[in-house]
C-alpha cells in the first residue's frame, strides 16, 4: 500500500510563457487548485517530487517530468489511485500527464504514465489495450 | 530545483473509506459500516443482512435453479478532501472469480447515495439461510447486472457514479453512489469458504 504522506510529495507546477510559474502550493502554505491554471499562457506543465530527510532543515522540490505544450494542444493531467476494498488504502497510483489535440478532426493524445510507487515513466497514446495498468483516458481538459 | 522551509511544501491528496450500508428500511440504512476493520475478508456474501464476518448463513448450493446472497450496498466516502476534485470512479476485480457455479454480479446501475441522501438504499431481503432476492427484483433502481469478474484493471466498470454537486467529490463526507454486489450460486458449485478475492475502486483526482 502507498503511504498518503509519500503520495503527497508529488505535486504540479505550471510554467507560463511570460516566465512566471504557478505551483500547486505556495510558500505560505496555501494551495492553488488545478482550475487556477491560466491556460491562455500555459507553456509547460511539470510534476515534481519533494525530497527531505528526517533531519533536513529544508525540503527540495525536484522536477520529475515536464511536458511542453504547442499551440492547439490541451493539457491532460490526472492522478489515478486504486483503492483496495479490504483496507481503504491506495494500493497503486498512476499520474497521467500529457497533451491532446485535434489533427484532421481526430483526437490525438500523448500521455506519460508515472508510477508513483516505482517512479517508472511510460509514454503512450490513448490506450486501447496491452499493458494492464495503462487505461484509455479522457480528452484533455 | 526549488528549496523550501520544511513543512511548507505540502499538498493534500484525497483519502476514502470503503463502506457498506445495511439494516433498517429502504432510504434509511441502519448502519454505515466501514469495512476495512472487519476482516479479512472484509465483505461476505451471505444470506442475511449484516456486515459480520462469520460462517453463519452461507449461500446453500441449490439442487437446481439459483440461490443468491443478500445484496451488498458498497460505496466510497471521502475522509480527506482533494485539493480540487475527484471524479471518474471505476471498479475492477482481479478477474479470477470464485470458481465453478458461483458468479459475483454487480449492478449496472448505481442507486443514489450522497452526503445528504440515502435515496437509493434498499434494505437487503430474502429468506435468511436460503437465498436473497435477486438484485434486479430486490432493487428498483437496478435493472441489469454483469459478472463482476469481467471487470479488470485493463477493462474496469465505469462507476459507481457520483451524485454530489457537479458530479464530483470535493469535500469530506461526500460519497459515490452505491455499487451493488450479489453472489449467485448454482448446483455445480462446490461447498466451503472460497478464497478471498480482491476488489478495487479507482478514481481520477486533480
Amino acid at each position: 500500500m502507498l503511504d498518503k504522506k509519500f503520495r503527497e510529495t508529488y505535486h504540479w507546477t505550471a510554467f507560463y510563457s511570460d516566465s512566471t510559474i504557478l505551483t500547486q502550493h505556495n510558500e505560505d502554505g496555501t494551495v492553488n487548485q488545478y482550475p487556477d491554471i491560466d491556460r491562455s499562457k500555459l507553456a509547460a506543465f511539470g510534476i515534481s517530487v519533494v525530497n527531505s530527510g528526517p533531519q533536513a532543515e529544508y525540503e527540495t522540490s525536484e522536477l520529475l517530468y515536464r511536458v511542453f505544450l504547442e499551440p492547439g494542444q490541451n493539457l491532460i493531467y490526472r492522478r489515478r489511485p486504486s483503492v483496495d476494498f479490504a483496507s481503504s488504502m491506495v494500493r497503486s497510483e498512476l499520474i497521467l500527464i500529457g497533451t491532446q489535440q485535434k489533427v484532421k478532426g481526430i483526437s490525438v493524445q500523448n500521455i506519460a504514465y508515472i508510477d508513483v510507487e516505482t517512479g517508472l515513466i511510460q509514454v503512450a497514446g490513448k490506450w486501447i489495450g496491452g499493458a494492464p495498468n495503462l487505461i484509455g483516458v479522457e480528452n484533455g481538459q | 530545483m526549488l528549496i523550501y522551509e520544511k513543512g511548507v511544501n505540502i499538498v493534500m491528496v484525497a483519502a476514502f473509506e470503503v463502506k457498506k450500508d445495511f439494516g433498517n428500511v429502504d432510504g434509511t440504512p441502519g448502519t454505515e459500516q466501514i469495512v476495512d476493520g472487519l476482516g479479512p475478508p472484509n465483505i461476505r456474501f451471505k444470506t442475511s443482512d449484516d456486515a459480520t464476518i462469520d460462517s453463519i448463513n452461507p449461500v446453500p448450493i441449490p439442487p437446481s435453479g439459483t440461490n443468491y446472497s443478500f445484496i451488498n450496498s458498497i460505496y466510497m466516502r471521502c475522509t480527506t478532501a482533494p485539493d480540487t476534485q475527484v471524479d471518474n470512479v471505476k471498479f475492477y476485480t482481479d478477474g479470477t472469480g470464485y470458481g465453478t457455479g458461483i458468479t459475483l454480479n454487480v449492478g449496472d446501475q448505481f442507486p443514489i447515495k450522497t452526503s445528504a441522501s440515502n435515496a437509493g438504499y434498499d434494505v437487503a431481503t430474502g429468506t435468511i439461510g436460503t437465498t436473497g432476492l435477486e438484485m434486479t427484483v430486490e432493487h428498483g433502481d437496478v435493472t441489469s447486472v454483469t459478472d463482476a469478474f469481467t471487470f479488470t484493471v485493463g477493462s474496469p466498470l465505469t462507476g459507481p457514479s457520483i451524485n454530489e454537486d457537479s458530479s464530483v467529490i470535493n469535500a469530506i463526507g461526500e460519497t459515490t453512489n452505491y455499487l451493488i454486489l450479489q453472489a449467485a450460486v448454482i448446483s455445480t458449485a462446490t461447498p466451503g469458504n472460497k478464497t478471498d478475492e480482491t476488489l478495487t475502486f479507482q478514481y481520477d483526482e486533480i
